[in-house]
């Protein structure tokens, strides 16, 4: 497993360059192999599962009992698994519960984190001080572990799990806006702009919060790389989705007890996995040096 | 004052050239391609000589101060012709090490903001210490007393405790005479002055160029004093050479110049400061703005936002310095020309 | 402290007034976040802007013109004094009512690469603030724009440019337009051509002496570049230590100051003309001005001054009026040589041998 988290760029490094222009980001981020190969990827991912359920060989919760076990071949590319459904209309189907569930976490995180970020760093004083002890706190304790306790007390289930995912990144999404929020709030266009009369809001939104973007977008990259995991470390316990639907993660779970007889079970989820969230941190790298123009390499 | 034999012996008398620079041309490479940034300058400094070099934003005054002692990096520029004679050795084939043994014993070198030149990590008077000790090899309490004795000289009140402060806790005037101090500790025959006063106030401005002025005459130092503001070239040096484009368009001795300019640049310049109109009337303009680093042009580089140039003469053939009463120009039309300067 | 009179100006009434300001900021804070002391920047500055005029607002650094600037627009909230924009006080608006009071004073400020948002385009830095004063949309909305931008000498196609496509001085002119965009009645120009060369400068100069002309706008032009502010202004003010040391009319204030600080400074300026290069007394002042959290007892500028005598140290200078116009706060006006309203002889600044200052603190 990568460690994502700790390759994420700090607030400070990119607080640096968060004046720099960032337009034509994306233009530059595909001008770079590693970030065209795994955009492409991405991309592919997300309309596979887009359409998986429409394109799957078999019905993915069909159970075949005369079939379990086959290996690979041309009736079955994946194989079956012990009830002898067939494991690629699984994975296809189970891509899109999977990166359903990664987008939900980050975007419970970004609800929670960023409008706390935004107005920690804007207001400061007592309202900063109270916001950024208990994000300490919450940060302090490791990610999967925090999700464990949530789901202990909501219940297990997908839907609970990411949202107990999400609520453990907060704190790291509010970091960061709040940095960036810091470090433009003295910058000369942010008093330019409160000069002109036009609403504190508006100064927020419209001018602090855009050059908070190339900072959020690298984290939000290296997050979606480690939910996959963390959805899949769930799931494998039984925490998350529950039988008979599948995600990567529970295909990994389910077929634990079979990976000397069948170990395409198991390789064939893990693959994908393992790709995806290199995907991800792949592109957040590319992301972060685009953004800080390299300087950290 | 013990400077090394070898320099004695070598250095020039009085009025003789101490820095030459002849056909000297420089690319930069800022970005991925090379931009030209400095085209054929010469110029010469002669011993004991003020010399003022001004121009606008992106004309390469900069780049040709960081030039004449081997400050800009080699990773990212690339010569094109001329060389750079100082004392008679062209600093241009030297290598990085010779190079050190110059900057400081014999040529000095002051910037616009002295907080970048001190280390913020170290007290003022080991840092001075320390290049007397490097140049010199003397002891450490010999070079504790000549710091403080240039602290004295750049007229630095209270110089023993001054010596143990760090550089933050020194205002912009007493950080810029520190600067001074190390430029200076050696006895340099040539001080290189880049907008030593442009981050001052108006008041410490005039202390420092009063103290500069008295260190060259006790020194006999020469000076090139690089900046942007017309006024304090005039109030301070004795000769003056204007860049636009990474070209010089004209040099001359410092009276003449501001009251008859021969190229219309210069003139252009200096009916720009707001001092020669009558308060709250309008200011003779220079349209457009200064070109960007690397602009090139067929003719005269000025050709396009100058008010007397004639289509199909200034724009076709480059433009060569031809010499006048006071110094040189870079103009054809110069000698049809009455321009106007400042006023007497 | 009622500084400036309204000895040298008409009896009309001013658009914006900044009467008995002070500013005081927080001095180092401590580990514990305890404030160690108080720093005085701005010390009792009362000044007017009528329609039409430049006052020009000169100082060195740390003597709180732009401070004084940042107070008049309410961009900072003063300690004490108060702020009137015409007849209405808004030393305390707030919110809704700041923001529509800010429609009638605009701020230029001086380094043109900071000032614009680098993530939006030229049309929208000086549409927003068109849109939200005076609810203009669509088509009206890129008419104006337009019209702004040719009133600064741009053409409407930089509308669609970054400010990293543009020039030092294009940038200037788009942050003059996006000032003129609420129709101001006050523009408050900050060090505005002080990041500018010299060629650019004169065009920036001349576009604001035409936008004063064209809209009657009253600007206060804050600066530490006498040569400039006498060039744009109607009338000067001189600023040390926080406060207003002398205030009149522009020509009077630079032809024959009565207050040492403005003939030392002066005479620092330097000049291009040969003949007044010559001509001229040099007053070179020595050290650096106290800082304002070491505040002295009398006049401000005693520590500095060739001129200094016993009441300086002791008691403040009030204002009084100077022959020609306007004020000065100097004891030499009413004590000792008792100028009573001459201007100040450049005798009196020549250092007395005996007690030469020392340099720098």
């Amino acid at each position: 497993m990568t460690a994502p988290a700790a390759s994420a760029p700090s607030t400070t490094q990119i607080a640096q360059v968060s004046g720099r222009r960032h337009r034509g980001l994306v233009r530059r981020v595909l001008d770079r192999p590693a970030g065209v190969v795994s955009i492409a990827y991405l991309v592919l991912l997300i309309v596979v599962s887009l359409i998986g359920p429409f394109i799957t060989p078999f019905d993915p919760n069909q159970n075949d009992l005369r079939g379990v076990l086959r290996p690979p071949g041309l009736d079955h590319w994946l194989g079956t698994d012990d009830l002898g459904r067939d494991v690629l209309s699984r994975l296809l189907v189970a891509g899109r519960v999977s990166l359903l569930a990664t987008a939900q976490a980050v975007l419970t995180g970004l609800a929670f984190g960023v409008l706390p970020g935004v107005l920690a760093g804007y207001i400061g004083g007592w309202f900063d001080t109270i916001v950024t002890r208990v994000a300490d706190v919450l940060l302090s304790f490791p990610s999967l572990f925090l999700a464990l306790a949530i789901v202990a007390i909501l219940g297990p289930g997908l839907g609970n799990a990411m949202l107990a995912v999400g609520i453990a990144y907060a704190p790291r999404f509010l970091r960061i806006v709040r940095g960036q929020i810091l470090f433009v709030r003295n910058e000369t266009f942010v008093e330019a702009a409160i000069s002109t009369g036009i609403p504190r809001r508006r100064v927020v939104w419209a001018h602090m919060l855009p050059n908070a973007w190339p900072a959020l977008i690298i984290q939000i990259s290296f997050m979606l790389g480690l939910t996959l995991i963390i959805e899949s470390s769930l799931s494998y316990l039984g925490l998350g989705v529950q039988p008979p639907n599948a995600s990567w993660g529970s295909m990994i779970g389910g077929s634990k007890a079979f990976i000397e007889i069948a170990p395409w079970l198991v390789l064939a989820p893990g693959l994908v996995i393992f790709f995806t969230s290199l995907a991800f941190n792949t592109l957040g790298d590319v992301l972060r040096d685009e953004v800080t123009g390299g300087r950290e390499r | 004052m013990t400077r090394n034999s070898r320099e004695e012996s070598a250095a020039p008398t009085r009025g003789d050239a101490l820095l030459r620079v002849e056909g000297f041309s420089l690319d930069l490479a800022p970005g991925r391609e090379y931009l030209s940034v400095l085209n054929d300058i010469d110029l010469e400094v002669r011993s004991g000589e003020v010399v003022g070099l001004v121009g606008e934003s992106g004309s390469g005054k900069s780049t040709l101060a960081m030039s004449l002692m081997g400050l800009v990096p080699k990773r990212i520029s690339r010569q094109r012709s001329g060389r750079i004679l100082f004392n008679g050795v062209d600093v241009t084939a030297l290598r990085e090490r010779d190079l050190r043994a110059i900057r400081g014993r014999d040529v000095g070198m002051i910037f616009q903001e002295p907080m970048t030149a001190l280390d913020p990590a170290y007290r003022v008077g080991d840092q001075v210490a320390e290049v007397i000790r490097r140049h010199r090899g003397v002891s450490r309490a010999e070079a504790r007393a000549q710091v403080i004795e240039d602290f004295r000289l750049v007229e630095i009140s209270d110089p023993e405790r001054r010596a143990d402060a760090y550089p933050h806790e020194l205002s912009g005037g007493l950080r810029q005479r520190v600067c001074i101090a190390m430029a200076i500790a050696c006895r340099p025959s040539l001080l290189i002055a880049d907008e030593p006063t442009t981050a001052l106030d108006v008041t410490t401005q005039a202390q420092i160029l009063e103290l500069l002025r008295r260190l060259r005459a006790e020194m006999d130092m020469s000076i090139v004093l690089i900046s942007h503001d017309l006024a304090v070239i005039a109030e301070f040096c004795d000769r003056v050479l204007v860049m636009y484009a990474g070209q010089i368009m004209e040099q001359a001795m410092i009276d003449p110049f501001f009251v008859r300019p021969r190229h219309p640049y210069a003139s252009a310049l200096l009916q720009a400061l707001p001092e020669n109109q009558p308060p709250l009337n309008e200011l003779s303009v220079l349209p457009g703005s200064p070109p960007p680093l690397g602009y090139v042009a067929p003719g005269c580089r000025f050709a396009n936002r100058c008010e007397f140039a004639q289509a199909g003469r200034c724009d076709t053939h480059a433009v060569s310095l031809s010499p006048t009463d006071a110094g040189e120009v870079r103009c054809i039309r110069a000698d049809e020309l009455v321009l106007e300067g400042a006023g007497q | 402290m009622s500084a400036v009179t309204e000895a040298t100006v008409e009896s009309a009434t001013p658009v914006l007034e900044g009467v008995d300001l002070v500013k005081e900021f927080a001095g180092r804070t401590s580990l514990f976040g305890r404030a160690s002391s108080k720093v005085r920047a701005v010390d009792g500055v009362t000044l007017r802007l009528h329609a039409g005029r430049t006052l020009g607002l000169v100082g060195e650094s740390g003597s709180g013109k732009s401070t004084v600037g940042r107070l008049l627009l309410r961009l900072l909230d003063v300690t004490g004094g108060e702020v009137h924009l015409g007849a209405d006080d808004v030393t305390r608006a707030r919110g809704r009512d700041l923001n529509q009071a800010r429609r009638a004073m605009q701020m230029v400020f001086q380094d043109p690469y900071s000032s614009l948002n680098p993530t939006m385009r030229i049309g929208d830095i000086i549409g927003e603030p068109v849109t939200f004063h005076r609810g203009l949309k669509g088509a009206e909305l890129d008419a104006e724009v337009d019209r702004l931008l040719i009133s600064v000498g741009l053409s409407p196609e930089h509308a669609r440019r970054f400010p990293d496509e543009m020039s030092g001085g294009q940038r200037q002119r788009v942050a003059i337009a996006r000032a003129l965009a609420p129709d101001p009645k006050i523009l408050v120009c900050d060090e505005a051509v002080s990041a500018l060369d010299i060629s650019i400068q004169s065009q920036i100069l001349n576009l604001l002496l035409k936008l004063q002309r064209e809209f009657g706008v009253a600007i206060l032009f804050v600066s530490h570049d006498l040569s400039v502010v006498r060039h744009v202004s109607h009338e000067i003010a001189v600023m040390y230590l926080g406060q207003i040391v002398e205030f009149g009319p522009a020509d009077r204030v630079a032809d024959s100051p009565a207050h040492p600080y403005t003939a030392a400074l002066l005479s620092a300026v330097p000049e291009a003309k040969p003949s007044h290069r010559r001509a001229r007394q040099k007053v070179v002042l020595r050290g650096d001005p106290p800082s304002p959290s070491r505040r002295p007892a009398g006049c401000p500028f005693a520590s500095r001054c060739p001129a200094a005598f016993e009441p300086c140290h002791e008691t403040r200078p009030e204002h009084t009026p100077v022959n020609g116009g306007g004020t000065a706060a100097c004891h030499l006006q009413t004590q000792g040589p008792k100028l009573g309203g001459r201007s100040l002889p450049i005798e009196l600044l020549r250092a007395r041998p005996d007690e030469a200052p020392s340099a720098a603190d």
